[in-house]
């Protein structure tokens, strides 16, 4: 099933929109946005110059930091009266990057969600679990929003408590499964707890997955430990939050919904575009966006994109699974983390210094970050309870700027591991 | 002042890692008075009373091994019933919280070495022997 006619439409109809809509979004921010008329004016770039897709290339590209330079709401390109919603993810500095809707958005965040639910099987018929975490992060309230827009039955169950999930996802029949990777692979494994023939126990059909990156063997084994399909979901609050693009069951790639995103592939070095189906970062305009719209925002994920046509009937070109990062952010859990991000909270505890390694690493099936910080004279207060406070203030300090849940381990002076003379800061212990 | 000079030393728990430290005082040439290690899950302190205390501390820190000067006390334990109880009585009295206390023995003679907060540790020494509780110079 197709949701929107508009995602099998041909090949010319699709940049014929993208065009038009790619001339009014660089209209829109030029004349509202001082941000965007500054830096479309520093590069000499009029909207009205804008003739074809290719035209994006002569506009500026927008980075997390410009987000940041302008917390909170200084990229809004509507009034607060008209904005609707607010999300927020974790900045790479304390402060967060803030995302804004109209009701406008909403409908296009709505509508994109409706494809990737029906993409991946589901329609009114369906009961939706929702395990993605509810709150500033766009992953839990984006797939709810989504499922009732598709006329399905939604469980906000949001992340956490594993065993009450499981009971809910049996008594409420659940055929949808909407989670991180990790996630349901804890759950599939502590349902089988209650046996082998746990499925037995359960009505899931389909399952929707996103958020971090995964491996070809996690998404098989996800399909094979729960026996339903596989459909993986990319987005980013920058952007929308998820329904950018997902993948249908013919193919491992994501259908980017083109109408409403103009996705390019650069060399992350040179920001030059690189060829159809090569690697690079994936960046990102939005084409209908009102009250954040976004010029060329450079995501740091790298993918190859393809527009060769794919058996699901759908034109929407296809982005490869990521493949990985253009700069040093980690996927802790669904939550990205910056080094940098933790730096800055290790330099604002008392008495800590900065010697620090973050070291990513998997407990079963979910992933756990532990924080080594290296111990001075400073710190070394000649009392247990002081130290462990000083473990325990930063470890409540990354949970509250950060959102994640990590391990403090102070360690001795120079007992972590230098290379040349520089610290080594993230090791990621993750790999298949 | 009756203050010791305590050398408290952070050790990771790992195994081997106070053979480290021994290796580094034997090879120094120091003389333990007394040792406590204490243990906290992931790391320990490792509390020493030994002679030259601050030349230790500095060759120590010169190797890269974090290490901290505490003053403490130091009370003589005399062979009788309750002996403790009064020293701890005392200081309850006074106010005072013992952050910590172990005690050393030295052949014929043994000490309750305590740690209270620095702003206290005077007024400890003086409490006590108004009681009659000998506070020693060295252990």
């Amino acid at each position: 099933m197709i949701w929107n006619k508009a995602e099998s439409a041909p090949r010319e109809a699709i940049e014929a929109t993208q065009v038009a809509r790619l001339r009014e979004t660089a209209r829109r921010v030029y004349a509202i946005s001082p941000f965007y008329k500054k830096k479309f004016d520093e590069l000499g770039v009029n909207p009205e110059e804008i003739t074809c897709v290719e035209d994006v290339q002569k506009l500026p590209f927008t980075k997390k930091k410009d987000l940041r330079d302008h917390y909170p709401f200084g990229l809004f390109c509507v009034p607060m009266s008209e904005v609707v919603r607010v999300h927020s993810s974790s900045g790479t500095t304390g402060k967060p990057t803030v995302v804004g809707y109209n009701a406008h958005d909403m409908d296009v965040w709505n509508e994109v969600m409706a494809r990737v639910y029906t993409m991946s099987g589901a329609s009114a018929e369906d009961v939706v679990h929702n395990g993605y975490g509810y709150g500033l992060f766009t992953g839990g309230l984006g797939f709810h929003t989504g499922a009732e827009t598709i006329g399905a039955a939604v469980v906000p169950a949001s992340g956490g408590f594993t065993d009450r999930q499981l009971m809910l996802m049996r008594d409420f029949g659940a055929t949808v499964l909407a989670c991180t990777p990790s996630f349901a692979l804890h759950l599939a494994e502590v349902a089988a707890k209650a046996g082998n023939d746990f499925r037995k126990d359960y009505k899931l059909k389909t399952g929707i997955f996103g958020a971090e990156p995964t491996s070809k063997g996690l998404k098989e084994e996800v399909a094979k430990a729960w026996g339903i399909d596989y459909h993986e979901v990319y987005g980013l609050s920058e952007i929308i939050g998820p329904g950018v693009s997902c993948s249908c069951k013919h193919s491992d790639r994501l259908h980017i919904f083109e109408d409403h995103f103009l996705a390019e592939i650069i060399d992350p070095k040179t920001g030059e575009v690189l060829p159809e189906g090569e690697r690079g970062e994936l960046v990102i305009t939005t084409l209908t966006k009102q009250a954040l719209p976004i010029i060329r925002y450079r995501t740091g994920d790298i993918t190859s994109i393809i527009t060769e046509p794919c058996a699901c009937g759908r034109t929407h070109a296809r982005m490869e699974s990521i493949v990985g990062r253009a700069d040093d952010m980690l996927i802790v859990n669904g939550v990205n983390v910056y080094p940098s991000q933790v730096e800055h909270v290790i330099a604002n505890a008392e008495g800590v210094t900065l010697n620090y390694q973050i070291i990513a690493d998997k407990k079963g099936h979910l992933d756990k970050l532990e924080i080594l910080v290296e111990v001075s004279d400073a710190i070394l207060v000649d009392n247990v309870g002081e130290m462990e406070r000083v473990k325990k203030d930063i470890q409540a300090s990354l949970l509250n700027n950060l959102y994640i849940n990590a391990t403090v381990r102070l360690v001795e002076p120079n007992a972590i591991e230098r290379s040349v003379g520089k610290a080594v800061r993230v090791v990621d212990k993750r790999g298949d | 002042m009756k203050t010791i000079e305590q050398l408290s030393i952070f050790l990771e728990n790992r195994t081997g890692r106070l053979g480290e430290i021994t290796q580094r005082l034997a090879d120094m040439g120091v003389s333990i008075r007394t040792l406590e290690l204490v243990e906290a899950g992931d790391f320990g302190i490792l509390r020493l009373i030994l002679p030259e205390v601050q030349s230790v501390k500095a060759q120590l820190n010169a190797q890269g091994i974090s290490a901290k000067i505490t003053p403490v006390f130091a009370v003589e334990i005399a062979d009788n019933v309750g002996c403790f109880h009064r020293v701890v009585s005392a200081l309850a009295q006074e106010g005072i919280d013992i952050a910590y206390t172990y005690t050393v023995h030295n052949g014929a003679q043994g000490a309750f070495v305590i740690k209270t907060a620095g702003k206290d540790i005077t007024r400890a020494i003086a409490r006590l022997e108004h009681d009659g509780i000998t506070v020693l110079d060295a252990v």
